[in-house]
């Protein structure tokens, strides 16, 4: 194999691993709160930020730049979810998904506001490091992406799995109402499934930070094709979010290097609004939409 | 008749602006907001009447823009000549759409618009053969002046001149979509935007219906593309894009969804009020964030649909 | 069609969803002018069977001919313009519009005004808009909800909320009309009047297809019955013959000795 193909295919994986994690929260939250979630990746731009604030303004580690971002966007989320989807439980989807639209707004003018247009970098460690793999060199923090995304992903499946928590999400996620019945606590469960949903964005923000750089509008792209992922995969399907995430950025990478580099966003975009015409239901979900 | 008076008002003032409007900053906002009416418009007939939240809009005002823009530039033609291909490319671009989001609902089919939008702007901005790709198309010229057939000819050259264009092209819109909606085409979109099922039970073809909405609304966010082309005599790939078509969802929603004054009321309010309140202009966005989600929350039938309610509960004492 | 042909005619008509079998080789004929009750325990397909005949699901076998034309593939809105309109078991009524606006909507495929003459208002359209009206107000009359047009259709009481529904339905001039479970949260009285009202449709040259489950109404307004257990067509029909069959009565109360007991 060229090095220059493993160096595609490394790159379609970290950059699949982004678009999962930030699926996942999309799927995460839709699965529970039924509202789509369009302010997702400006929360990861958010989280990027904290990171870009940790280790630029108060000297510290990368490590604890991404613990920071985890927790303050998981807060963040908390906040979201109680003060804004919380009020619009009764109301037509729609009317969440056009609020998360004004978060969105917010998110991104207010970083524009604190922190400028221009592109920040986040200092890394792993940045400097190379290494070397069947001839194609990468950085050590184009892995770290990779293994902290997989490590998130197994823990996330071992705590859906394995806790009572994890379980009453999956409760609520099948049958809102009968969970309900079950004494589950909905309204606490739609607070920590969003906390987790946006937790997973802001860590994502603070991985791809040091690689793609930070700056406001950069959660745009990456909720569009979290959505397209979503849609394709089913949409609250957390499995489907990780595999599409992967197929994704393999896709855009093998693309841009076979078909062309130019038009490697419109893939995604191409493929979703075709399949959506033959399968309403997307690839893999239930019932017609 | 009696409702109609505000828009009376509504237009008197209108004409009165050139006059009354010494700002000549708030003058082209005020023109903005008049082209970008026509596009809230456009929006509201597919999402306000029949249901359906496109977010492809933008793509198709833009291939309204373009098409006219490069007709002009490259082709030499009479500006008036190009506005049915304008419109006829953007239907087409809007029927096409219809047709393949015809099974979806929801948010697959507002993601499935939002898809289709980004492909169209993609497409206009990486053809650069054809576009001029990221460096747009430059000094559109003023559109040929109107011959008056012995009685000289209107020069189109001066903004008050476009902002009359403009105003009369949203009038004209405005009673189109009026009478569509009070009709029998406008009731079978009514039934689909309420109740699918229903609707189709009752012998409205779905597929039919769709297509039209979404041809017409195409077309009409098409003419809406041509008019900011010759005004701002410059477009860029970033026109032809999605925020156009997303702020014309939050202008239509916060103004009032469904309605006709809405849209325009949305957006006149939310295009000038930051240039009212100078201090506050780089907080523009933000606040429309902001007042989205307090519209979604408190009040979601906009400001017009809220009115509305007010005066029916008043006249029901 | 042609004299002497039936109105509706299914012949082994079946319907699976996967592994379920809602409808079962159904074969029934229903004669023009009739009133013809489809009645069966809960279950037993008739939604189902109505959701055939109106186009809303393809069968997955068998055939099904409304007024001398085939229907396979054709989606409801085809099924309509044969002549074919239909009420939901659960209501389905556009609340936001009035009363009169609802069955309005109903007039669709009765419209001959098209885009242009709506847009600049000839004379024609206005005489057809009158035309329309007109004809809705005289169906709110048939239904008895004239004195309730101008009211909102969500806001009519429920029981009444099934007339707006009839009315809809028959501003469709439709030959065949079928009623699921028109009798639904309807106290006695009004049992009695929708009776009435059953019989002043079918005097006026409509056939009736009927989903119930009250016996008595049954009884008294249908022309023939068809009894559905189990997705499958157990007897069909007179009246007293059906109602008084060993295999009815054993279907709706589990054994004959049952119902002796």
């Amino acid at each position: 194999m060229s090095p220059f193909l493993v160096q595609q295919i490394a790159n379609g994986i970290m950059v699949g691993s982004i678009y999962a994690l930030i699926a996942m929260g999309v799927a995460m939250i839709y699965g529970v709160m039924n509202v789509p979630d369009f302010a997702l990746g400006a929360k990861a731009m958010l989280g990027g930020y904290v990171a870009f604030l940790l280790t630029a303004t108060f000297h510290q580690s990368y490590g604890v730049a991404l613990l920071g971002s985890l927790v303050a966007i998981g807060i963040l989320g908390v906040g979201v979810e109680r003060w804004i989807f919380r009020p619009l439980a009764g109301a037509p989807p729609i009317n969440g998904f056009i609020s998360s639209f004004g978060l969105l707004l917010i998110f991104e003018n207010f970083a524009l506001l604190a922190f400028g247009p221009s592109y920040r970098r986040i200092l890394s460690p792993f940045d400097r490091d190379i290494v070397h793999v069947l001839g194609a060199s990468l950085t050590m923090q184009r892995l770290l992406v990779v293994v902290v995304a997989i490590a998130v992903m197994i823990g996330l499946h071992l705590f859906i799995r394995f806790t009572t928590l994890g379980t009453a999400i999956r409760a609520v996620a099948q049958n809102r109402r009968g969970a309900l019945l079950c004494g589950i606590h909905t309204e606490r469960i739609a607070g920590v499934t969003m906390a987790i949903g946006s937790a997973l964005a802001g860590v994502a923000g603070a991985l791809i930070g040091p690689i793609a750089m930070v700056y406001p509008s950069m959660g745009e792209n990456l909720i569009v094709k979290a959505f397209v992922i979503t849609i394709l995969g089913g949409m609250g399907s957390i499995v489907g979010a990780i595999v599409g995430g992967y197929l994704l950025g393999l896709i855009e990478a093998l693309g841009a290097m076979y078909i062309s580099v130019d038009y490697k966003d419109a893939f995604a975009f191409a493929v979703l609004v075709l399949v959506l015409t033959v399968r309403p239901q997307g690839l893999f979900g239930k019932g017609a939409r | 008749m009696r409702h109609l008076l505000p828009w009376l008002a509504g237009g008197l003032v209108a004409l009165a602006v050139p006059f009354v409007v010494t700002n000549s900053y708030l003058f082209h906002l005020i023109i903005i907001a008049v082209i970008w009416s026509i596009l809230a418009t456009s929006l509201n007939l597919v999402l306000g009447f029949t249901g359906l939240l496109s977010l492809a809009h933008g793509a198709f005002f833009g291939l309204g823009a373009y098409t006219s823009a490069l007709l002009v530039t490259k082709a030499d033609w009479n500006f008036w000549a190009t506005i049915p291909p304008a419109m006829a490319v953007a239907a087409a671009f809007g029927a096409v759409l219809g047709l393949l989001t015809l099974r979806l609902s929801g948010h697959y089919f507002a993601i499935s618009t939002l898809s289709f939008g980004i492909v169209v702007s993609l497409v206009l901005e990486k053809w650069d053969d054809l576009t001029e790709g990221p460096r747009g198309i430059s000094s559109i010229p003023a559109p040929s002046p109107i011959n008056l057939f012995g009685w000289g000819e209107i020069s189109l050259e001066s903004n008050a001149a476009k902002y009359y264009l403009s105003l009369l092209t949203l009038a004209l819109c405005l009673l189109f979509v009026w009478r569509l909606v009070r009709s029998p085409i406008g009731r079978a979109f009514e039934a689909i935007r309420q109740n699918e099922l229903l609707a189709s039970c009752l012998g409205v073809d779905l597929v039919f219906y769709k297509l039209l909405a979404f041809a017409l609304s195409a077309a009409m966010a098409g003419l809406a593309g041509v008019l900011y082309g010759v005004y701002i005599t410059y477009i860029n790939p970033i026109d032809a894009g999605l925020w156009n078509g997303f702020y014309a969802v939050m202008y239509i929603v916060i103004g009032g969804v469904g309605t006709f004054a809405g849209p325009i009321v949305g957006t006149l309010f939310l295009v000038t009020l930051p240039e009212l309140l100078r201090t506050f202009q780089d907080y523009r966005l933000l606040l429309l964030g902001v007042l989205l989600i307090l519209t979604m929350t408190f009040l979601p039938q906009g400001i017009v649909g809220g009115l509305r309610t007010l005066r029916q509960r008043w006249v029901a004492r | 069609m042609m004299a002497g042909e039936s109105l509706v005619d299914l012949r082994g008509v079946t319907k699976a969803f996967g592994g379920l079998v809602a409808v079962r080789n159904v074969t029934l004929l229903v004669q023009p002018g009739e009133i013809f009750s489809v009645i069966g325990p809960n279950g037993s397909g008739k939604s189902t069977l109505f959701n055939l005949i109106s186009g809303v699901l393809p069968p997955s076998s068998g055939s099904i001919h409304l007024l001398g034309r085939e229907t396979k593939g054709l989606g409801p809105h085809r099924v309509a313009r044969l002549g074919v309109s239909r009420t939901f078991q659960t209501t389905q009524v556009f609340a936001e519009k009035t009363v009169l606006e609802n069955v309005l909507a109903g007039r669709h495929l009765h419209v001959r005004t098209g885009l242009w003459s709506a847009q600049l208002r000839t004379r024609f359209f206005h005489a057809e808009e009158m035309r329309h009206r007109d004809r809705a107000l005289e169906i709110l009359h048939v239904v008895g909800l004239a004195a309730r047009a101008d009211q909102r259709a969500g806001e009519v009481p429920n029981a009444l909320q099934g007339r707006v529904a009839i009315g809809m339905a028959l501003a469709n001039e439709p030959a065949l009309l079928l009623l699921d479970e028109p009798t639904g949260g309807l106290m006695e009285n009004e049992v009695l009047e929708l009776m009435d009202l059953l019989r002043r449709i079918r005097d006026r040259g409509v056939t009736i297809m009927l989903i119930e489950h009250k016996m008595r109404l049954v009884r008294q307004v249908s022309d023939r019955i068809a009894v559905l257990n189990n997705g499958g067509m157990i007897c069909e029909g007179k009246p007293d013959v059906v109602l008084n069959d060993e295999r009815v009565v054993e279907a709706y109360l589990g054994t004959a000795d049952a119902a002796a007991a």
